[in-house]
């Protein structure tokens, strides 16, 4: 009964509110637009002005991310025959919070996206042209190479981070995201240890990763959502 | 009255009809396809590659287990501190004639393992639901450029130390001591 009640809900809810996505929200490559940025925000109750208002602001913290953030801390575990357990992790992002008021007051609000549960801002520091109101449905569309292939080039550092399904989609988006940024920072320099102890009778080994790396002028080049395995992928790339 | 109850049996009805259709038995596909890579790993001259797989409740956890194991591996294929080490206990169990010699033998081995490594990256990367978990299967490629580089840092500060121990007063007297037992192998000598 209960079960059939949340069917219900989610067959209105997928009528409502489709899987779909502006292009530029997907693809932001695809625009000539330049150093673009994307805010999230959850949905106001009445009307969705501040709701676009605190996806701006956030769009605001993440162009400090894209243009430099320092991405520290470390992660371990220990693997015996019953399997590999984990020890815990303290990873930190430090932004420079100094040119918060100039970033606000130089990006601008290019286009929005209003989601089922979430309300995406598009900004820039310089107006575009380029940009059109294309949608794309992700049910209907063929999932990127880039999901299981990730790129790798001589001009770029790649990375893809993903997330399961939250109940707010904007939690899964930012999750996304800030996995792709510490995945690209351990793609660049990580630091590993390892303990490994075999006898006869038992096995044992601990795992330690350390990352201490600035990523400059970053860039989200990619945004999926597989809504079968319910997973949200992000594509990130920095320049060598 | 009669009719609003028969509406209710109604929607219930269809409630049912949807709740049991959604019960179907999750398709074969979920955690059974293993990618070629994991099973075949690409060979090239120019990288060191590592897959691995891992699985938890948490789906990145699971990618997390994974991408350290199969790091922790290029770790182990650039530079590795093997120390074997062997022990031997011999016991003796009980009293006169009824004693018994156990000889246990045993043999450890530890492997360290403590590597910086530069430009390793996540090549393919597949996630999958299995059960109640997920598992996900990684690859990791590192460039044997970066592990040559690695290992000339390595010679170099090898070199900058031993530069260093030269120009102490310690070498100096080392030096001295070996000089004076050369000089006394030669008066020997003569």
């Amino acid at each position: 009964m209960f079960r059939g009640i949340l069917v219900l809900l989610g067959l209105i809810n997928n009528i409502i509110f489709p899987q779909v996505y502006k292009a530029w929200f997907l693809n932001p490559l695809d625009y000539g637009c330049g150093n673009t940025v994307i805010g999230y925000a959850n949905r106001s109750y009445y009307g969705d002005t501040s709701a676009i208002k605190n996806a701006f602001l956030n769009a605001c913290e993440n162009y400090l991310k894209q243009h430099q953030v320092y991405f520290s801390g470390g992660q371990a575990f220990w693997t015996t025959e019953a399997g590999t357990y984990w020890m815990g992790n303290n990873f930190t992002e430090e932004i420079d919070t100094s040119i918060i008021y100039y970033t606000v007051s130089n990006l601008k609000i290019l286009d929005t996206l209003i989601a089922a549960d979430f309300v995406a801002v598009l900004a820039a520091d310089k107006s575009c042209s380029d940009l059109n109101d294309i949608t794309s449905n992700v049910n209907s569309l063929k999932a990127p190479g880039w999901i299981s292939d990730i790129p790798h080039d001589k001009s770029f550092y790649y990375a893809v981070g993903l997330a399961p399904s939250y109940y707010l989609e904007r939690s899964s988006w930012e999750e996304a995201e800030k996995i792709a940024r510490r995945n690209l920072a351990s793609n660049i320099n990580s630091k590993v240890k390892s303990l490994e102890k075999k006898t006869e009778r038992e096995y044992q080994e601990i795992k330690n990763e350390d990352i201490a790396v600035m990523l400059k002028n970053s860039q989200i080049i990619g945004r999926w959502k597989d809504t079968k395995k319910k997973v949200f992928y992000v594509l990130i790339r920095m320049p060598k | 009255m009669k009719r609003s109850l028969t509406a209710l049996l109604l929607l219930i009805s269809v409630l049912y009809i949807f709740g049991c259709s959604s019960s179907k038995p999750l398709p074969a596909t979920e955690g059974g396809a293993v990618p070629d890579w994991y099973l075949n790993t690409p060979q090239d001259p120019n990288y060191l590659f590592a897959p691995s797989t891992a699985s938890s409740k948490d789906l990145q956890l699971a990618v997390d287990k994974a991408v350290t194991d199969a790091r922790a591996e290029i770790g182990r294929q650039v530079e590795t501190q093997v120390q074997g080490l062997q022990k031997k206990f011999d016991e003796e169990v009980g009293v006169g004639e009824n004693s018994t010699l156990l000889s246990q033998f045993t043999q450890a081995t530890k492997t360290v393992v403590n590597q910086s490594l530069n430009g390793s990256n996540v090549q393919k990367k597949e996630v999958l639901k299995d059960g109640e978990n997920w598992r996900a299967y990684v690859l990791v490629a590192y460039p044997i450029g970066a592990a040559n580089s690695a290992l000339m840092e390595q010679i170099k500060k090898n070199e900058e130390m031993y530069t260093r121990f030269r120009s102490s007063q310690t070498f100096e007297e080392l030096d001295k001591e070996v000089q004076k037992y050369e000089d006394w192998k030669d008066k020997e000598n003569k």
